[in-house]
């Protein structure tokens, strides 16, 4: 082996860690820009706004602003969307606790970038599920920081951002509510933050129909469409099975990346991370590439 | 005794050899449906032209390697069909006395007779190498040679033996490069030899070329092929019941390069979990980590016909001799290999691919999991690392 040769493995040895985060880092960001160039059939039906969307107005008005963005409309979301799942991925690193090693925060890290489900549903299908984990991973880490120890200011900003996230992905009003209901609090507690994030999304919804113009109880009814409407022809779900699936693909990002998260905490196991993972990517694959 | 002990182990190895050669006996006859579509008009074009100007005519998708030793097949008087299959069965032969020896490293002392025996057995009764072989007339036995072949020379510390006949794999299919990540992650691990010795494949691919070079083809024919093999596909799922089956139509322009570039980080991180194990790894381990390199590329690399995990078959198969715990998944990972190609090619009944592909990425995930586990006994933390 050259002298020269050696000093440069020692050198990828030494930093290797964090020269991987970089090399994975840029071909997530290539493969991105292939795949925002494909896009699902039916695509428009998830901005159209048809009757019954499933999209809230909030995640409307966000789309309605990135028009003026200098680029196509849909690739404005898309990338929106690929630029969430990075902060996604770095945050998912980030919060495994003090403990993990550069090694453990590296796997979630390359796991969460690559995570099939975050791929197909952001950059593939251009949905913002990643840029609302985002926003709710953020919450997260500021409450767990800060809830507890600081005054009005700063809750007002965790409220904010938790709020966001469900205005924009409203799977996550379940997985917020059984978090507040799961913490050892006072009922008066518990009611305060949920009254609190229920009056946040309020707010958020109540802005986003002013200016769209749209009634105002599409507000509240909007958060809940996914759930009985079919998202493409807006109509109700035919069979049970349809309800699945759809239910399923609506979920995926949230289930397969908070399992993630809570598998690294060693809050659930690995095995049931990875089942979610994978169940999850079956059926958003199955749903963008059905012949 | 120790006369005794000889009889008895020739005895053996004759015993298996013979078994071998029966069970493929009874295949020979048989004409698959690549042998009467590709393989018999390919080599009736070459015998009819009759010189190496042959292979610049050549128009199938094999690498010349492989159309120069149908070349020289043509030279023997005897049919195409035997003298094509009698190559693989060669190449199956060959392969189980490298597995003989590569056991021989691994078992525990005064089993290696005994556990090179059960290696060399299970090399040759495979049945997803009788079916290629002697059944369908394929060639994977011939570049897994080749690629195993490389591996082992490289840890007896010949990189450029290691090298150049890892060209030879690579000249012989493209999944030779399979063997290419362990490669790649001994070096850095080990630091034994320089990165320039894996110039001497160039060599080693470039002499598989000279026939054709003499007949007529140009000095880029090895990469021109390697090339116009790449992109034929329009979707990422082709027959082998791997992760992709579950998006198989997902366009190959886009995900094709989505899947190489998975596949590519997939290793990537492995090596770097390797590397900071600051684990130093034994043969037999060295052997669980080739398995589940070659497996990572035919589990998530896009368009693997069903029989390209035919690396990662044989090398799961050999860890399991010694790794108990390996045995019924190295088992499985074989009948769900020797099912594809039945239903492909030999008429059994079917079994949704679907199935096939949930079995396969079972198992794929319980070796990743062992092998990951392995290089971290004491978990992903700080305290960990320092037990690992």
């Amino acid at each position: 082996m050259l002298k020269i040769e050696r000093k440069l493995i020692d050198f990828l040895d030494k930093h290797i860690c964090l020269l991987c985060m970089l090399l994975v880092t840029a071909l997530g960001l290539w493969l991105r820009r292939l795949a925002v160039w494909w896009s699902y059939d039916n695509v428009a039906a998830y901005f159209d706004m048809h009757a019954h969307s499933p999209q809230g107005a909030t995640y409307s008005l966000l789309v309605f602003l990135l028009q003026y963005l200098p680029k196509l409309p849909l690739h404005s979301v898309k990338w929106l969307a690929g630029l969430s799942d990075i902060g996604v991925a770095i945050l998912m690193a980030s919060m495994l606790g003090k403990n993990a090693a550069p090694t453990k925060k590296l796997i979630f890290y390359v796991v969460s970038l690559f995570s099939p489900v975050l791929f197909l549903r952001g950059i593939t299908l251009g949905q913002l599920d990643s840029m609302a984990i985002l926003f709710l991973l953020v919450g997260y880490a500021l409450y767990e920081k800060y809830w507890n120890v600081c005054r009005l200011p700063m809750r007002g900003i965790i409220v904010f951002f938790t709020a966001f996230s469900i205005a924009l992905y409203p799977c996550l009003l379940f997985v917020v509510f059984f978090f507040l209901l799961q913490q050892k609090k006072s009922q008066q507690a518990f009611w305060c933050e949920l009254l609190a994030l229920l009056a946040g999304i309020g707010l958020l919804q109540s802005i986003s129909v002013l200016v769209l113009k749209l009634p105002w109880t599409e507000g509240i009814y909007s958060l809940f469409h996914y759930l009985t409407y079919h998202p493409e022809t807006g109509e109700l779900y035919q069979n049970a099975g349809e309800w699945l699936l759809y239910m399923g693909i609506q979920w995926g990002v949230a289930a397969s990346m908070l399992s993630l998260l809570a598998a690294g905490r060693h809050k659930i196991s690995y095995a049931w991370a990875i089942g979610i993972q994978i169940t999850a990517s079956v059926l958003c694959g199955e749903f963008l590439f059905k012949a | 005794m120790k006369n005794k002990k000889n009889l008895a182990f020739a005895a053996v190895i004759v015993t298996l050899s013979l078994a071998g050669a029966i069970i493929r006996y009874l295949g020979l006859p048989y004409e698959g449906v690549d042998y009467r579509d590709c393989l018999r008009p390919w080599f009736d074009a070459l015998k009819a032209n009759g010189s190496l100007h042959g292979l610049a005519e050549y128009k199938g998708d094999y690498n010349m390697f492989y159309v120069t030793m149908l070349y020289f097949l043509t030279k023997i008087p005897v049919s195409s069909l035997f003298s094509i299959k009698m190559l693989s069965i060669l190449f199956d032969y060959l392969i189980a006395t490298l597995i003989f020896f590569m056991i021989q490293e691994v078992a525990p002392e005064g089993k290696k007779r005994l556990y090179g025996c059960i290696g060399y057995g299970i090399a040759l009764v495979n049945p997803a190498a009788v079916i290629d072989s002697a059944y369908l007339a394929q060639c994977e036995s011939i570049w897994a040679f080749f690629s195993l072949f490389s591996f082992w020379l490289f840890w007896k510390h010949h990189p450029a033996w290691g090298s150049f006949v890892f060209g030879l794999a690579l000249a012989m299919k493209p999944q030779g490069i399979f063997i290419l990540p362990i490669i790649l992650i001994y070096y850095f691990k080990e630091k034994s030899f320089s990165i320039f010795h894996l110039l001497w494949s160039a060599a080693g691919i470039q002499l598989t070329c000279v026939p054709a070079i003499l007949g007529g083809c140009g000095f880029d024919i090895f990469i021109r092929r390697f090339l116009y093999m790449m992109g034929r596909y329009p979707h990422v799922y082709y027959y082998y019941p791997n992760i992709w089956i579950y998006l198989k139509n997902a366009p190959y322009y886009v995900y094709g390069k989505v899947a190489i570039f998975s596949t590519f980080t997939a290793l990537l991180l492995f090596m770097v979990l390797f590397l900071k194990s600051k684990k130093k790894a034994a043969f037999q381990e060295m052997l669980e980590y080739a398995a589940w390199t070659a497996m990572t590329c035919g589990m998530l690399l896009p368009c693997m016909h069903e029989r390209y995990n035919y690396l990662g078959e044989v090398l799961f198969a050999v860890s399991s001799i010694i790794n108990k715990r390996y045995r019924f998944p190295a088992l499985l990972l074989l009948l769900v290999s020797a099912q594809c190609y039945g239903q492909s090619y030999l008429s059994w009944p079917w079994i949704s691919h679907y199935v096939l592909a949930a079995i396969n990425i079972i198992i794929y995930i319980y070796l990743t999991l062992c092998c990951t586990v392995r290089l971290y006994k004491g978990g992903l933390s700080e305290k960990g690392l320092e037990n690992a």
